[in-house]
């Protein structure tokens, strides 16, 4: 079984919603926010890629006010979210509610942090 | 300091830049036209390149999707008199190539190439500002070197893969009755800073070719560096644009053999 392989489940899922996001106009929210450009979205996706697992969860596929892109996992005790601003501009938060542990960091091209919050999240799913 | 060649194999170079989406339309593109079509007098549109980064996580991320939707921006070709040069604008793009169109075409040298491509960008730029389309602000860059080699053996050229490739067993046997047919394949390399973080990454690959105008089989090389600068300034992205040549330079150099430099005349080294 190749356990890194990315599934066709999430990225279907995913991708979907985020080509969603992208027909937001300016002022989507009634509030000023900002449109979602397509090399947000085209890292936001390449950032999964690159760290999903076959078994890990789908997250849910938020946009936000500044015209970036959140995933969040809100399951067995575990928070992630991971918001993308831009390409190679990102943060995380991850909170282990169990142990009591929780990480916030940024991310600009190396995903290796991030990597650690989707084992555990798959590793409990 | 690097490996320098008197006859180096290479028929095309690509100099570029990947930035945040501007308000760059068609309408944009004929203004930007009529700034440049003294030197680029020939236009066609292509279809567009999709934005690339290179990343670094678990799982090698192949860059080859492409998400569609709404209007997709048009890139366009201003192409020199003698088809040898040209730029690609997109509305996150800007790329300078050079390419042999004749076999008697000989390469420039990057140093020329680069200081065009660096008018050209500063052009490219200021027509940005002028217009108020947006600021370039690079996120990536690239550089690519495509190499047809030659080997001296008669027939397939394929068959002669361990005399070009240090990493390909020189003495592979024979198959009875299964005649050397070809090979693709490629190899990735990290680029580094000074702490040891990646920040870009070489792709080398190899795969079947003929030249354009004897249709004689050759080994396509193809080298392309990616990386994200410093900065998002011009001058961040040049600094990246050296070192991603640099490493091309040096990879070239490593991953072929002595006979080959021998054939392409390497000197001791240069600038």
């Amino acid at each position: 079984m190749r356990e890194h392989a990315p599934t066709e489940q999430w990225s279907t899922t995913v991708l979907r919603e985020v080509c969603g996001l992208l027909d937001l106009k300016s002022n989507w929210d009634t509030y000023g926010a900002a449109p979602i450009k397509r090399e947000t979205a085209m890292f936001a996706i390449q950032m999964l890629q690159s760290v999903m697992r076959e078994r890990t969860p789908t997250p849910s596929v938020v946009p936000s006010s500044i015209g970036g892109i959140q995933f969040e996992w809100h399951t067995n005790a575990l928070d992630l979210e991971v918001h993308v601003a831009g390409p190679y501009d990102a943060d995380f938060w991850f909170e282990d509610r169990d142990r009591g542990e929780s990480i916030e960091d940024t991310i600009s091209n190396d995903f290796r942090r991030l990597d650690e919050a989707v084992i555990a999240l798959t590793v409990r799913a | 300091m690097l490996p320098d060649f008197d006859q180096p194999p290479v028929t095309e170079v690509i100099i570029g830049i990947q930035n945040a989406t501007t308000q760059f339309s068609n309408v944009h593109a004929g203004m930007f036209y009529e700034r440049m079509k003294k030197r680029f007098p020939k236009v066609s549109e292509q279809d567009p390149l999709a934005a690339i980064f290179e990343t670094f996580g678990p799982n090698p991320v192949q860059s080859g999707f492409h998400l569609q939707f709404g209007r997709t921006p048009t890139r366009y070709w201003f192409v020199t008199e003698d088809d040898c040069e040209l730029i690609q604008i997109q509305n996150d793009r800007f790329l300078h190539n050079w390419r042999q169109t004749q076999a008697s075409d000989k390469y420039p040298r990057f140093k020329k190439l680069f200081s065009e491509f660096v008018l050209e960008l500063d052009a490219w730029q200021k027509f940005l500002q002028d217009q108020n389309i947006g600021d370039l602000s690079i996120n990536q860059v690239e550089v690519t070197y495509i190499n047809h080699i030659y080997t001296e053996g008669e027939g397939n050229p394929y068959a002669y893969l361990g005399d070009v490739f240090r990493f390909w067993a020189k003495d592979m046997p024979p198959q009875e009755g299964f005649p050397f047919d070809n090979a693709t394949g490629s190899v990735r390399f990290l680029l580094q800073d000074e702490e040891g973080a990646p920040y870009g990454r070489l792709h080398a690959e190899f795969l079947p070719a003929f030249h354009n105008e004897t249709q004689r089989a050759a080994i396509q090389f193809q080298l392309t560096a990616r990386a994200k600068p410093k900065q998002d300034t011009v001058d961040a992205a040049r600094a990246t644009i050296e070192k991603c040549h640099e490493a091309i330079v040096k990879s070239f150099a490593g991953l072929t053999t002595a006979k080959m430099h021998e054939l392409w005349g390497l000197k001791n080294v240069s600038d």
